[in-house]
């Protein structure tokens, strides 16, 4: 898409990227103690952080924790009751027009017009938006490009698959070049090949430089994508940190997954009367069981324990840490207090 | 992607870069979307099909009326009940579809956002009329008919569909289909019993003849009616940092200003008691209107929108009334109270006439029937005071006060010995106490006393419950930049 500005430098590792903002460039978002009521229900409550530019951060959080009211404060399509939002050192409040050519909004249910081709829905939001002649052409042949929309120009907007739709409002937020993308849900009801589209275009992007802010409730997704994972509940932020950091948590409890000859029910017993074992769920063939501490002898003795106690073991495998159970630790951990774990 | 579907993209693209690129975002788009609907095309092919009926008719037997009144009917039809209906939903369907969000993001705002919607509905009108325009000139050629009265005639149905237009589409604002309904009805009948009151009231002042004052008014109600719904419409879906409340305000108190003005240089004839009312019953819809709306508005944010006021204080007193929310609106009631009053006694004495200090009573009751429904929010729903559903409320409380009205209307006329004036004490509504005054049940000191202490309950128990919020706006105004 655009070319970078001269004073940000892009090192490229991988598929992830670490952009390198020149020091006086204030941060691509930054949230201080905002806090938004909906009929004395807060919905946001108190929360800080900041995104530095170039980042792509995930946002993650139940229904109801938050998300979508902190996205729509940072759109400036509603408002705080206190604290302090800014996009790119611009306030949301003070100056939302110049906020809003600075970031690119895609919300969770992408609006569609009937009777309206896909070329026409470009061209209407490339004039609202205020590109004239030729440049208008060339932003909508650019943004088609880079969506792979040129096959469906003709093709009516409620006539869309919904991952097409999808590319469709992602062109459209691109439309102006934004630094930041303000993702809501955005891969939500999308089969598999268009959700790997979708992260495609996504990983392009972070690889240009936008600063991305995505929302979602897949967290491996997210953990394929993004630099750092934003954990909101109940409107407080809970954890800011990389996923490697939220695993690391995880790391003094070993998981392992049993297959037996026997019947499950005998792993479980087993477990029940095992020192530092402790039973996690059934599978088809066996169970999962948690091994703590997590070293690697410790794991080799319960399973020279298991044989010698008679279990008959068909596989024995070894699983990493998952996201999703290190955030519900963290909700344990944090349920009675409001303290924001950074790490 | 390869060169040839980038080529192909290229002149797919260019298409877009025809005459449209001079004209709005919204218009081009309504325009496209517009004219795809099945109701314009049926309604297109309706018309012609009525049209060539009416001429065959009219060329097997000239003469007749019956082609007329069918050529008449299939236009009014058209222009002022299918194109007015078409805006019923031209805003609430961004909200239906998600995608007033999307507009908010673009550099459109509230008011391009509805004066394209309204340009586009009316250049379909256009369409529709011009393509009627042979059929005209065919009917002059059949004999019976008066080429420049139909013009006059077209051209007033043209005003009169534009301002329609206006009104649902600024109704459309509403994304809960009872209000819109409600608030398109009632505004339907505001502006008929209007235009009914107008043309009679002028058909008796001056004979049959359409004067100039007549064709002024018109245009005058056109032009203000149009131009404060648009406006109505972007100030209920713009974003709070937007201001649309002081274009509309001061368009209200302009139109007043030139309906008086109309009033001074056309002169009335004392004798003529409809004729002498015209412009001061103008000038009470039009201010009625606009206080409605600004007392119904929700609270902006006062930093950014007051910023433009704070200047100096000139701007800060206009400001005071001119600024978006209802808490200007309660002082902008106040300054439209007094410009009524003022407007009244000038035009009266300017007549001859003095206007008597019971008559001036009841037009203060008569503008507590606007504010009381705000003294009755405030106290039992403060949450909704300047929220989304206040318009709502605002005319839910109005039809409910409407109905109390009739009911103390039938049982007076059924009580006797005295108790008419325990049912006037015991329900104290502004809408009550003129029909007591017309009753002449109730004395003079009551009137003094009630009236006047009415108006200062529904000013202040609103503001004293919002007094944070007043705070900040006068802290807001005061504050230097």
């Amino acid at each position: 898409m655009s070319d970078l500005p001269e004073d940000e430098t892009n090192q490229i590792q991988g598929e992830k990227i670490v952009n390198t903002p020149a020091p006086s460039d204030p941060p691509a978002i930054e949230v201080v103690h905002l806090t938004r009521c909906f009929s004395g229900i807060q919905a946001v409550n108190d929360i800080s952080f900041q995104i530095s530019r170039g980042q792509v951060v995930g946002f993650v959080g139940a229904n109801g924790a938050g998300k979508t009211t902190t996205m729509r404060i940072l759109a400036t399509l509603d408002y705080p009751n206190s604290g302090e939002v800014k996009v790119c050192g611009v306030n949301v409040v003070d100056y939302p027009a110049e906020v809003r050519m600075k970031i690119g909004w895609m919300p969770d249910n992408y609006g569609t017009y009937r009777n309206m081709t896909v070329l026409e829905y470009l061209d209407f939001f490339a004039r609202a938006l205020g590109y004239k002649g030729q440049e208008r052409i060339q932003r909508i042949v650019e943004v088609m490009d880079f969506t792979d929309l040129a096959s469906l120009a003709d093709r009516l907007i409620d006539k869309l698959s919904k991952g097409m739709g999808q590319r469709l409002c992602l062109g459209r937020a691109l439309l102006h070049d934004p630094e930041v993308l303000i993702l809501d849900e955005p891969a939500a009801g999308l089969d598999p090949r268009a959700r790997v589209e979708l992260k495609h275009l996504i990983r392009i992007l972070a690889k240009d430089g936008k600063t991305v802010f995505i929302s979602s409730h897949i967290l491996s997704e997210l953990e394929e994508m993004c630099d750092s994972l934003l954990f909101i509940n109940e409107g407080k932020i809970i954890h800011h940190g990389s996923s490697e950091n939220l695993r690391k948590k995880k790391s003094s409890v070993c998981l392992v997954e049993v297959q037996l000859q026997d019947p499950p029910e005998k792993l479980e017993e087993w477990a029940s009367l095992s020192p530092g074992v402790t039973f996690r769920e059934t599978t088809k063939r066996g169970g999962r069981i948690e091994i703590e501490p997590a070293a690697d002898e410790d794991v080799a003795r319960v399973i020279h324990r298991m044989i010698t106690d008679g279990l008959s073991i068909i596989d024995f495998h070894r699983e990493e840490p998952k996201l999703e159970d290190a955030f519900i630790e963290i909700l344990g951990e944090i349920e009675g207090s409001s303290k924001v774990v950074v790490s | 992607m390869s060169e040839t579907s980038s080529a192909e993209l290229k002149t797919h693209a260019k298409r877009m870069a025809d005459f449209s690129s001079h004209l709005s975002p919204m218009l081009v788009k309504e325009l496209r979307q517009g004219m795809r609907t099945n109701m314009f095309v049926i309604a297109f092919i309706l018309l012609h099909t009525f049209m060539m009926l009416c001429l065959l008719t009219a060329l097997s037997a000239p003469g007749r009326s019956d082609s007329d009144f069918y050529f008449w009917f299939i236009i009014i039809s058209v222009l002022l009940f299918i194109q007015p209906l078409r805006g019923f939903n031209a805003l609430s369907s961004e909200y239906q579809s998600k995608t007033m969000d999307l507009i908010h993001m673009t550099r459109l705002n509230g008011w391009r956002v509805t004066l394209g919607k309204w340009t586009a509905l009316n250049a379909q009108g256009l369409l529709f009329t011009a393509s009627v325009l042979p059929y005209l000139v065919i009917r002059y050629f059949l004999g019976n008919v008066n080429f420049i009265v139909d013009l006059i005639a077209l051209t007033l149905i043209g005003i009169g569909s534009a301002l329609a237009t206006a009104v649902t589409i600024g109704c459309s604002a509403f994304p809960n289909i009872l209000v819109r309904g409600v608030a398109c009805i009632g505004l339907t009948i505001l502006l008929s019993a209007l235009g009914a009151f107008v043309t009679g009231a002028l058909i008796n002042n001056y004979g049959t003849s359409m004067g100039w004052e007549f064709l002024f008014l018109i245009l005058l109600i056109g032009v203000f009616g149009t131009h404060y719904f648009l406006a109505f419409g972007a100030s209920r879906i713009s974003s709070l940092s937007e201001n649309h409340a002081t274009r509309k305000r001061l368009s209200a108190l302009l139109a007043t200003a030139l309906c008086f003005g109309l009033g001074l240089l056309f002169g009335y004839d004392p004798s003529v008691t409809a004729g002498l009312a015209t412009n001061p019953i103008i000038i009470s819809a039009i201010l009625c209107v606009a206080v409605v709306d600004a007392l119904t508005e929700p609270l902006p944010l006062f930093a950014r929108v007051v910023q433009p006021f704070s200047k100096n204080p000139i701007a800060r007193f206009f400001g005071l009334f001119l600024t978006p929310g209802w808490l200007s609106g309660i002082f902008f009631f106040l300054a439209a109270t007094i410009s009524l009053i003022a407007s009244l006694v000038f035009l009266d004495q300017s007549s001859g006439n003095n206007l008597e200090r019971q008559s001036l009573l009841v037009l203060l009751s008569a503008c507590n029937i606007v504010i009381f429904p705000l003294l009755i929010i405030s106290l039992f729903f403060p949450l909704h005071t300047g929220s989304k559903f206040t318009f709502a409320l605002y005319l839910l409380i109005q039809a409910i006060i409407g109905g109390i009205t009739l009911m103390v209307v039938a049982a007076v006329d059924i009580a006797t010995g005295g108790r008419e004036e325990l049912i006037f004490t015991l329900l104290p509504l502004p809408s009550v106490l003129i029909f007591a005054y017309e009753k002449s049940q109730l004395h003079n000191i009551q009137f003094l006393f009630i009236i006047p202490f009415t108006t200062i309950l529904c000013i202040g128990v609103p503001l004293i419950r919002k007094r944070r919020s007043l705070a900040e706006f006068f802290h807001c105004l005061s504050r230097n930049n």
